[in-house]
This record gives structure tokens, C-alpha cells and sequence, in this order.
């Protein structure tokens, strides 16, 4: 599929394939500032001279940055240059060596609920059924909330069977669900659609597009596709050696996107510099 | 007739042929009956032990020291299991002495039991129990340590605390492996049980059979061996059960109906 297909695909409005039916209602998208049935919320993630390393050696260097509420930014960078361990630090699973790293008002010195993680891979618990994975957390009506979070990702109907019978776009949808069902007020993605192939990819795109307008989450999207991080984020930070080497804010609306000119160039110059 | 029935027919051609012949070489003289009594004769021993009660006798008498043994032997293996699975303080410090002790043969110490216990009730619990409690203590440890380290951070991130971590990750991930050893240990169960009824004791299958052999009625020995064979089959099919049972959400376990695994 060449890179303009693609993109009339993913905004093409004779959308097929297993989402066509969840996005029938919101198609074509058109920006929903009122606010959904259940409050949008997010949350500002701030570093301030952040310094991880593994022994002697760095990994992260002096690194300062502001997420603000509610934008979407995707790091990208080559495998090793410590995207995956600037994500894990903001979700509480590694401590950072110096510097401060705070979610909010509060530093991070542990899990939090109100930020959600999904991971390379799906990692259902097999021996659950799809709703029982989505309700890990369990909690008051759970049942209700994993429902209506199945349905946001266009799975309501596969609720009771097992993740074995699920496609690996199917399973990635369910790991979407379960982060969601708890609105967090940030999503960290960590390469969530590097395992799928291309066209469930597009579909897991516009499926991401779609639950953030309606959940209003901050999100951090690691990837190595810099045309995925284009494609979806309000800025892009390229990670090299440590440190950010290029902070590029996006300010082109996301369906005129596919058609950019400067986007298209601005994809050259990042995998240049990648 | 349906493939299925056709393949049973095939399967149970040789069996069914052999006890045939073996019935004709006994009644026609060519095998001894003091050697190998004809089917019938075991048939007969079967009805009339039945009749009169023995065999019921012996035989819930052995089921019982069988299950107490398990049940105290696969506990114990059970919980040194999740607690070496899930302390690597109390791995460090049971690990090596179990695995040392499970490389004594567990029969070898049946005169240091005898000496220990006398021949009573407790001596055969005692053996079934070390016999059981290796198998399950391994694959419980094992299973634990298997489990996929991904979904116990998975379940650590969405906020699980240590008890639902414990019952909805790692114990279900440990269970395929703790039923594989819960069948090894029935094996040895029986296996045990037979050597410890044999050498000593008033009453089960083996002192049924002991007792029989003292009289020559080689078709009652052959009736104990035959109802041992079927307590083990039984005991194998009981846990097969279990396992589609609990491992229904196990591909393997899976019927082709609605279920074609997609890999991921």
C-alpha cells in the first residue's frame, strides 16, 4: 500500500473492515468539544532535568520536558535510545535517577491509577474471558463499565469469549478497553501497534483518534513509526542518545494530514535525522 | 458405522483377541491355571468377592489411605510450592534440602517407616505422602516461576493488590503445570500404595492379593492387580476432567466449534 492510499483509507470516508460499524455514528469525524456523557479528563505530565540510568550506564540525560493536559505527543526514535524506559518511568514502573518527574501537582514515586499503560503486546490473562480482562480491576459495577468500554472499541459482542479466539488487532482492542474502562486521565502507549500488520494498524489509528476525543486523556505514544506519530500526535519529540534532539509541534488538523505537503517532508527530515 | 466406531474397533481388536486365546489356551490346557487362571476364572473371583463383600472392603480401604496420603503429601508440596514460588528468601532456604531429599528413592526408606510407624494405617499414609509431595512441590514451584512476567506487571499496573494478583494471575498461570503434576502424583500414589499394602497390612487390595497368593488363588491375585489398574485409569480420567475443566480457556482444550486460534 503506498503512503497516499494509505491515508485516503484511513480518511476516506467508504471506511470498511471491522471498525466501518462502531464509526458509522461519528463519520466523518468533526471535532467534539462538548463534553461526553462522562467527564473528559487529563492531566499534565511534567520532567524537570530527569536522569535515569541502568548501573553506570545513561540511559535518559538531563531531560526536561512539559506534556501539557490533554495533548498528544509521540516520541520517536531508534530501538535503545530510551523511549520505552522515559515511558515506563512515567508510569511509575522504574525510578528515576535524579531530576523530577511529577504527574500533575504530585511526583511520581509509584503506580497510579489515574494513568493507564497499554503495552507492546496485548498481555490479556488468557484464563479470563474478554469482559473479565477488560474489568481486571473489578470494583463497583464493573460489569457495566467493561461493557460500555468494549463497545467504545467496537468488541461489545465478543464479551464472553477468550482472548485465544481473538485476532492480535482484536486483542490490542481489548488491552485499549481495559486501559479506558477506568477513565485515566493520561494513556502511555508503548509501541501498542508494532506487532500488527498495516491495515489493522490504519483501523487501530482511527480507532485511538476516536476514543481520545471522547476520553480526553493525555497521551504519550512511543513508536518507531514516524509516520504513525505524524499521523496522530499534536507534537512529535525525536529521542536520541538520552535527550531530546527535536521538539516539532503538529498543527495541522489531522484529516488534512494525509494531503501535507510539509508533513510529508517533514517525515524525510525526521527519518533523516532518526 | 461412523469413523469413530470403525477406529474403537480397530483399537480394541488386539486386546479383545488376545483375551480370547489366552480363555482357549486355559480351558484347552495349554497354560496352567496356577500360572494364569483363564478370564472367566477372574470374572468368577470378581463376582464372588463382590458377593461377599471383600472386595468393596479392600477396595474403599485402599482408596482411602490412597486419598489421605494425597491429600497430605499434595498439600504440603502444594503450599512449599507457592510459598518457594513466591519468596526467593524461602526458595533459597527450602529449595536445595527438598531437592536433595527428592532424590532418595522414597521406597528405599519403607524399613525406616516400618521402624518409625509399625505397619500400621500411618506407615502407608506416610509413603504415599513423601511419594506425592515431589511431583506437586516441583510443579507447582515451576509453574509459578513460569508464569508470564508481562501479565504479572500487567496485573501490578491496573492496580491488582497481592491477593488478586496472586488468585487471577499467577495461580491460574501455574495451573496447567500443578495438573500435570497432580497426575504424576496419582501414578505414584497407587504405585506406592501397592508396595506398601504388599509388604504389610490386614486389610486393601494388596494384603486381598498377599492373602490370595498364600492360598494359591491365583485368579483373585489377578483380580487385585486388574482392580489396581482400574483405580489408576480411573484416577488418570478424573484429572483429565479437572484439566478440561479448568484449563477451558487453554486453546489446547478447545473445541473446533467457534474457536480457531488466531495467532497473534
Amino acid at each position: 500500500m503506498s503512503w497516499a492510499n494509505s491515508w485516503v483509507n484511513l480518511y476516506g470516508s467508504q471506511l470498511e473492515g471491522e471498525l466501518g460499524a462502531a464509526f458509522d455514528r461519528t463519520w466523518p469525524r468533526k471535532p467534539v468539544v462538548e463534553a461526553a456523557s462522562v467527564a473528559r479528563q487529563s492531566i499534565a505530565i511534567r520532567l524537570e532535568s530527569v536522569t535515569k540510568a541502568f548501573g553506570t550506564r545513561p540511559v535518559l540525560r538531563d531531560l526536561s520536558l512539559t506534556i501539557d493536559s490533554g495533548q498528544f505527543v509521540a516520541v520517536v526514535g531508534r530501538s535503545g535510545c530510551g523511549k520505552t524506559t522515559l515511558l515506563r518511568m512515567i508510569a511509575g514502573l522504574e525510578p528515576v535517577s535524579a531530576g523530577r518527574l511529577s504527574i500533575g501537582d504530585a511526583a511520581v514515586s509509584s503506580l497510579r491509577q489515574e494513568v493507564r499503560l497499554l503495552f507492546q503486546e496485548p498481555r490479556l490473562l488468557p484464563w479470563h474471558r474478554v469482559i473479565s480482562n477488560v474489568g481486571i480491576a473489578r470494583g463497583e459495577n464493573w460489569r457495566d463499565h467493561a461493557r460500555s468500554a468494549l463497545r467504545d472499541v467496537g468488541l461489545a459482542d465478543r464479551a464472553e469469549d477468550w482472548p485465544a479466539t481473538l485476532s492480535g488487532g482484536q486483542r490490542q482492542r481489548v488491552a485499549l478497553a481495559r486501559a479506558l474502562v477506568s477513565r485515566p486521565k493520561a494513556l502511555l502507549m508503548d509501541e501498542p501497534f508494532g506487532a500488527l500488520d498495516a491495515l489493522t494498524r490504519t483501523e487501530m489509528h482511527q480507532l485511538l483518534i476516536r476514543v481520545r476525543e471522547e476520553y480526553g486523556f493525555t497521551a504519550l505514544l512511543i513508536t518507531h513509526d514516524v509516520r504513525e506519530a505524524i499521523a496522530l500526535a499534536d507534537r512529535v519529540l525525536v529521542l536520541r542518545d538520552g535527550t531530546v534532539s527535536r521538539d516539532i509541534p503538529i498543527d495541522v488538523p489531522l484529516h488534512l494530514r494525509p494531503s501535507s505537503p510539509a508533513l510529508n517532508h517533514l517525515e524525510k527530515d525526521i527519518l533523516a535525522e532518526v | 458405522m461412523g469413523k469413530r466406531a470403525a477406529d474403537t474397533l480397530i483399537a480394541s481388536a488386539l486386546p479383545i483377541a488376545l483375551v480370547v486365546a489366552w480363555e482357549i489356551g486355559a480351558r484347552v490346557g495349554w497354560i496352567s491355571g496356577r500360572i494364569l487362571p483363564a478370564p472367566s476364572a477372574v470374572a468368577v473371583a470378581f463376582w464372588t468377592s463382590l458377593q461377599n463383600g471383600e472386595l468393596v472392603h479392600h477396595t474403599l480401604i485402599s482408596t482411602e489411605r490412597a486419598l489421605y496420603g494425597l491429600l497430605i503429601g499434595g498439600g504440603l508440596g502444594f503450599v512449599l510450592g507457592v510459598i518457594n514460588g513466591a519468596l526467593p528468601v524461602a526458595e533459597k532456604l527450602t529449595d536445595s534440602s527438598l531437592q536433595m531429599l527428592r532424590n532418595v528413592p522414597h521406597l528405599a526408606i519403607i524399613p525406616l517407616v516400618i521402624l518409625w510407624f509399625g505397619i500400621d494405617e500411618s506407615a502407608k499414609i506416610f509413603l504415599v505422602s513423601i511419594g506425592v509431595l515431589f511431583p506437586i512441590y516441583l510443579n507447582t514451584f515451576h509453574g509459578i516461576r513460569m508464569v508470564d512476567p508481562g501479565l504479572v506487571e500487567m496485573g501490578r499496573v491496573y492496580g491488582l493488590g497481592p491477593v488478586a494478583l496472586y488468585l487471577r494471575v499467577i495461580l491460574p498461570g501455574a495451573l496447567p503445570s500443578i495438573l500435570v503434576g497432580l497426575r504424576y502424583a496419582l501414578g505414584i500414589m497407587w504405585l506406592t500404595l501397592i508396595v506398601a499394602e504388599t509388604i504389610s497390612a490386614q486389610a486393601g487390595i494388596g494384603y486381598m492379593t498377599m492373602n490370595a497368593r498364600e492360598f494359591l488363588q491365583t485368579d483373585v491375585v489377578l483380580l487385585g492387580i486388574i482392580i489396581y489398574a482400574l483405580l489408576g485409569k480411573i484416577a488418570d480420567m478424573l484429572t483429565r476432567w479437572l484439566e478440561r475443566r479448568a484449563l477451558a480457556w487453554h486453546p489446547s482444550f478447545q473445541s473446533a466449534a467457534k474457536t480457531v486460534a488466531v495467532p497473534a
